[in-house]
């Protein structure tokens, strides 16, 4: 497939060869897919289909229009950067007048104490949410969905 | 003081479509990307949930590569796959849905690292599953993973550049398309990572 006509000038055929070889005893691993991708991806889509609301933010000089998906995604990040977290899924909703009810699925590091992790998530989320969309959350639930190793 | 507002409606699952074209995506096999992306870009969740499934590991396995750590690579397997539902509306399709992933999911490692980069820098080390414990291990394997700590080790728009051309099999015209480099940069890219390896090549002997 590339081989040959990969190799340069300046490069000795013989170690070209070896690289060559090498790369493609690489590029043979197994990579298995991690169980449940599709299925956090298709749940971030539906939260995406889902977040049709927006928030006003009204400022002294104008409005500021925050989509429901933007606070999802400041939310997903802040709680994702937690240590101990392997990864997150994420959804907003306005429910009432105060600020928004942030939904998020955990895979969480096997061994990290559950309850210490939630606050810290919760926290965190809370924290950038406000700071970065001027949205304040007035709940975090969160769902430990997976554990990794 | 927040207020809140209704959007226009956002694309879901059930609206979009006929609950019989839900049913029949269930087992979609049969059909081919572009139907189910002209599907997915009338805003049906269920045709996109087929072109996931049909190319989470293409995308995984780049990502993998691109970023050198599972738990990072399935950010952003996820990151460019939720991307790319967002960037539907505006994919004409001139290259194909694969070829489109492999942007959106060089796009998306990249911003990744560029994120951690400027937090904590990637360990870069991954326990090694236990049936591969050293033991019975090849010389060849030892070169093996030397040479996936050098490619790993390359700048970025070097080894996205190798990754592409020598892993995935893109041409040099693919690969340049996909960085949205010309073509010559593109192997000038391939030819210096090439020749970072090999320097690491000739120290294994």
């Amino acid at each position: 497939m590339t081989g040959d006509a990969l190799r340069h000038d300046e490069e000795d055929p013989v170690d070209g060869a070896e690289l060559d070889g090498a790369l493609r005893e690489l590029a043979a691993e197994a990579e298995p897919v991690p169980s449940g991708l599709a299925g956090r991806v298709v749940e971030r889509v539906d939260g995406l289909a889902g977040h049709d609301w927006h928030a006003v933010l009204v400022q002294p000089g104008g409005r500021t229009r925050v989509a429901g998906w933007v606070v999802a995604l400041v939310a997903r990040r802040a709680a994702a950067a937690v240590d101990g977290v392997g990864g997150a899924t994420s959804r907003a909703s306005a429910d009432g007048v105060d600020g928004v009810v942030v939904e998020l699925g955990l895979t969480v590091r096997a061994g990290v104490p559950l309850p210490s992790l939630a606050e810290q998530v919760r926290r965190s989320v809370v924290g950038a949410v406000r700071e970065l969309t001027g949205v304040e959350v007035v709940a975090v639930d969160v769902h430990v969905d997976d554990l990794v190793e | 003081m927040t207020g809140w507002g209704a959007s226009s409606p956002g694309r879901s699952r059930g609206t979009a479509l006929p609950s019989d074209v839900d049913a029949a995506f269930s087992d979609g096999r049969h059909l081919d990307d572009d139907y189910l992306v002209r599907r997915a870009q009338g805003g049906s969740v269920a045709a996109f949930e087929v072109l996931v499934a049909r190319h989470q590991q293409q995308v995984f396995r780049l990502a993998h590569r691109l970023v050198g750590e599972r738990a990072a690579a399935e950010d952003v397997a996820q990151d460019a796959l939720v991307s790319a539902w967002r960037a539907l509306p505006g994919f004409r399709g001139e290259a194909g849905f694969a070829t489109w992933l492999h942007r959106i999911t060089t796009n998306a490692a990249r911003q990744l690292l560029a994120r951690r980069r400027s937090t904590v820098p990637l360990t870069g080390e991954e326990p090694v599953p236990e049936h591969e414990q050293p033991e019975a291990r090849a010389l060849t394997t030892a070169r093996t993973d030397a040479l996936r700590v050098a490619v790993r080790e390359l700048p970025f728009e070097q080894r996205a550049a190798l990754v592409l051309v020598q892993f995935e099999g893109l041409s040099y015209a693919e690969a340049a398309r996909t960085l949205e480099v010309s073509e010559p940069t593109l192997r000038g890219r391939v030819a210096r990572a090439r020749r970072s390896l090999l320097e690491q090549l000739r120290g294994w002997r």
